[in-house]
C-alpha cells in the first residue's frame, strides 16, 4: 500500500475515541494553508511491556505556546488523534494528513488551557522591597524584636499614653537652644520636665514653624503649650533661665497645685492629735453641734 | 328729615377715591430722569442685575462627599472631602514635601517617607535621606532590615543622635491609629490601585490620618494632595504589597499650632 492509499484511507477514519467523541462519520478535510496546528511528530514507538489494556490512555503533549496535541497511546504506540488551540477553544481531529474542522474534545482539554491564564498584573515598585518584608507579624524597636505589649508600649499604648503630654518648644539658634536643652537635662530645679513634657527645638528658619506660627524674634524663644496648642506660657523676653523656666513649667503644668506648695518662712501650725484627723469625729461634732443649737431654739 | 338717599354713600365714596388717587399720582412737574449716558459698545452683561438663580449652585463632586465608600479616592488638601471636616493628623508643610527618588536604579520611597516624618517631626537626622543615599552611593529598595541598619548610619553619617524608631510587619491597624493618636508620622506600604495607580505597585508612604471611617495618605509621588478613601480600601492596601509594613519615629510630635486660651 502506498502513502496515497494510506493517507486516503486514513483520511475517512472515524475520528473520535472516548466517552464524548466527534461523531463517528468522516472526517471533513481542509485545505492546507487552513491547517492551524501544525504537523504533529511521527507516533512514537511504545518502549513499554505492559498489557495491552494498562496502556491504552490519552496524553496531550504541548506543541506551542496555543497548540496542543492529543496522542491516543495503545499497545503499539502512541498516535496523534487531534489538537486543541487554546486561542481559539477549538479541538481538531488529525485525519492523518490533515486537520479536521472543530468537534468537541474527546478528552478533556489541558487543564491549564481550559480558560485564558490569568495574567499576573506587573507590579510597578517604588522602593519596597517585598519579598524581603516578613508578612508575618513583627514588631521591633531599633535593631531588636519586641512583643505586641512594648512596642504599644513604646509607641503610646493606652494606659502610657502620651498624647496628653503638654509640650515645651524652644526656638532660635543652635547655641541658644542647646543652652536650654542642657538645663533642662542638668539643672536640678528642671529635673523631670523632659520626661513630663514632650520637648522640641527649632531652628527659626524650620518651615513647621513659619506655617504653625510660632514667634522667633528673640532667641530663643520659649512656649509652652497644653497638647491641643493653647499657649500656657511665652515669655516676651525670651528665655529667662533655667528658675524663671522651672516656675513657669510648674505654673503651666496641669497637675499643678499651689497651695501644695511648700512654704518654709510660713509659722508651723501645731500639730493635732491622730483622732482629730479621722472625718466621722468632725461628722459627730458637727451632728451635736446641730443637736444643741436646734435645742436652744426651742427653748 | 328725609331719609338718605340710598346711592348717596357710594358717591361719596367714588369722590373721596377719585381724590385719593389725584392726590398719589405722580406730577407731571416731577424731574425727568436722566438721559442715558451713550454706549459705545454692546451693553456690559456684568452691569446688568445678576439673575437670581433658578436652582442652588451644584457642588463641586470634590466639595463634600459622604461617606466614605469603597472604591473611592479623592485627592485634596488636609480636609476630608468625604465629611468636610476631618482634618489629617499630621500635615506636613509644603515646603517639606518632596517626590520620591531612585539610588542606583531602585526607588527610595521608604526613605523618603522617613524624611517626611523627620522633618515633621523635627528629627534633622534623617533630613533628605534619599539624596544622601545617592550621594553615598548606597542602592534604594527598602525593607525593615536595611531600615534598621540605615537610620543609625545616616545619624553617624551626620554625627547626630540616633532617633529612636520603631517598625511592624503584619498589618496590626490598631499599631497605626496608636502611632497617628500620639502624633507620629508613620510610613506605610501601599499597593496602588486607586485613581493614581491602575495596578498594583510596590511602595511607601506616609499615612496622615485614619479613623473608623476614612483615611489619609502622602503619597511621595504625588506629594502635592493627600488621597482620601476609605478605611477598608487603605487597609486592604496597606497589607497588600509588602504586608503591612509601617515605620515610625519614637520622638516628640512636631509642636502643636499655638493658639490663646479662649477663657482669658
Amino acid at each position: 500500500m502506498n502513502a496515497f492509499a494510506l493517507a486516503s484511507l486514513l483520511a475517512l477514519t472515524p475520528a473520535g475515541w472516548g466517552p464524548s467523541g466527534c461523531a463517528a462519520v468522516a472526517v471533513p478535510l481542509l485545505a492546507a494553508h487552513q491547517i492551524p496546528l501544525g504537523a504533529p511528530p511521527l507516533p512514537a514507538v511504545l518502549r513499554s511491556n505492559a498489557p495491552a489494556y494498562a496502556q491504552a490512555m490519552y496524553r496531550w503533549q504541548k506543541y506551542s505556546d496555543t497548540t496542543w496535541h492529543l496522542y491516543h497511546c495503545g499497545p503499539w504506540g502512541e498516535t496523534c488523534i487531534g489538537g486543541w488551540r487554546s486561542d481559539e477553544k477549538s479541538y481538531h481531529p488529525w485525519a492523518g494528513l490533515q486537520w479536521g474542522a472543530a468537534c468537541p474534545s474527546p478528552v478533556p482539554v489541558p487543564v491549564a488551557e481550559t480558560g485564558p491564564a490569568p495574567r499576573e498584573a506587573a507590579v510597578e515598585n517604588f522602593g519596597v522591597d517585598v519579598d524581603r518584608v516578613r508578612t508575618s507579624a513583627r514588631y521591633s524597636i531599633g535593631n531588636r524584636d519586641v512583643g505586641r505589649e512594648e512596642f504599644c508600649a513604646a509607641v503610646g499604648n493606652e494606659l502610657p499614653d502620651d498624647s496628653a503630654k503638654p509640650f515645651l518648644t524652644v526656638i532660635g539658634g543652635e547655641e541658644s537652644c542647646n543652652k536650654v536643652l542642657a538645663d533642662l537635662e542638668s539643672h536640678p530645679s528642671l529635673k523631670g520636665v523632659r520626661d513630663r513634657w514632650h520637648v522640641q527645638s527649632y531652628r527659626p528658619d524650620d518651615a513647621m514653624v513659619r506655617a504653625a506660627g510660632f514667634s522667633a524674634v528673640t532667641s530663643p524663644e520659649v512656649y509652652l503649650q497644653k497638647p491641643d496648642g493653647t499657649v500656657l506660657h511665652h515669655p516676651q523676653g525670651g528665655y529667662q533661665g533655667p528658675e524663671a523656666l522651672a516656675q513657669a513649667v510648674r505654673k503651666a503644668d496641669p497637675a499643678y497645685n499651689p497651695k501644695s506648695d511648700p512654704d518654709l518662712t510660713a509659722p508651723a501650725l501645731p500639730s493635732l492629735p491622730p483622732w482629730a484627723k479621722e472625718p466621722w469625729v468632725w461628722a459627730v461634732a458637727a451632728g451635736v453641734l446641730v443637736y444643741l443649737l436646734s435645742n436652744n431654739r426651742k427653748k | 328729615m328725609s331719609p338718605a338717599h340710598p346711592y348717596r354713600a357710594v358717591a361719596w365714596s367714588a369722590v373721596v377715591s377719585l381724590l385719593l388717587l389725584f392726590a398719589t399720582a405722580p406730577s407731571s412737574q416731577a424731574p425727568a430722569p436722566p438721559a442715558p449716558t451713550p454706549s459705545s459698545g454692546p451693553e456690559d452683561p456684568l452691569a446688568r442685575e445678576p439673575r437670581r438663580p433658578l436652582l442652588r449652585p451644584r457642588l463641586r463632586p470634590e466639595a463634600v462627599e459622604a461617606p466614605a465608600a469603597k472604591g473611592k479616592f479623592i485627592a485634596a488638601g488636609p480636609v476630608s472631602p468625604f465629611d468636610g471636616k476631618s482634618q489629617v493628623s499630621c500635615d506636613l508643610v509644603a515646603e517639606y514635601r518632596k517626590h520620591n527618588i531612585a539610588s542606583r536604579g531602585l526607588g527610595c520611597c521608604v526613605f523618603r517617607s522617613l524624611d517626611h516624618a523627620g522633618h515633621y517631626q523635627n528629627v534633622p537626622a534623617l533630613y533628605g535621606m534619599p539624596e544622601w543615599m545617592v550621594q553615598s552611593g548606597i542602592a534604594g529598595g527598602g525593607y525593615p532590615g536595611k531600615v534598621a541598619q540605615l537610620i543609625p548610619r545616616i545619624a553617624r553619617d551626620r554625627k547626630l543622635p540616633v532617633p529612636p524608631f520603631a517598625q511592624h510587619t503584619g498589618g496590626d491597624a490598631a499599631v497605626l491609629e496608636l502611632g497617628l493618636k500620639t502624633g507620629r508620622y508613620p510610613g506605610v506600604t501601599y499597593a496602588g490601585m486607586d485613581s493614581r495607580y491602575r495596578g498594583p505597585i510596590a511602595h511607601m508612604v506616609n499615612l496622615a490620618y485614619l479613623d473608623k471611617d476614612q483615611a489619609a495618605i502622602l503619597d511621595n509621588n504625588f506629594p502635592d494632595q493627600y488621597l482620601w478613601m476609605s478605611r477598608e480600601d487603605f487597609l486592604q492596601r496597606w497589607r497588600g504589597q509588602g504586608g503591612g509594613w509601617a515605620v515610625f519615629l519614637l520622638g516628640p510630635p512636631a509642636s502643636p499650632v499655638p493658639h490663646n486660651s479662649e477663657t482669658p
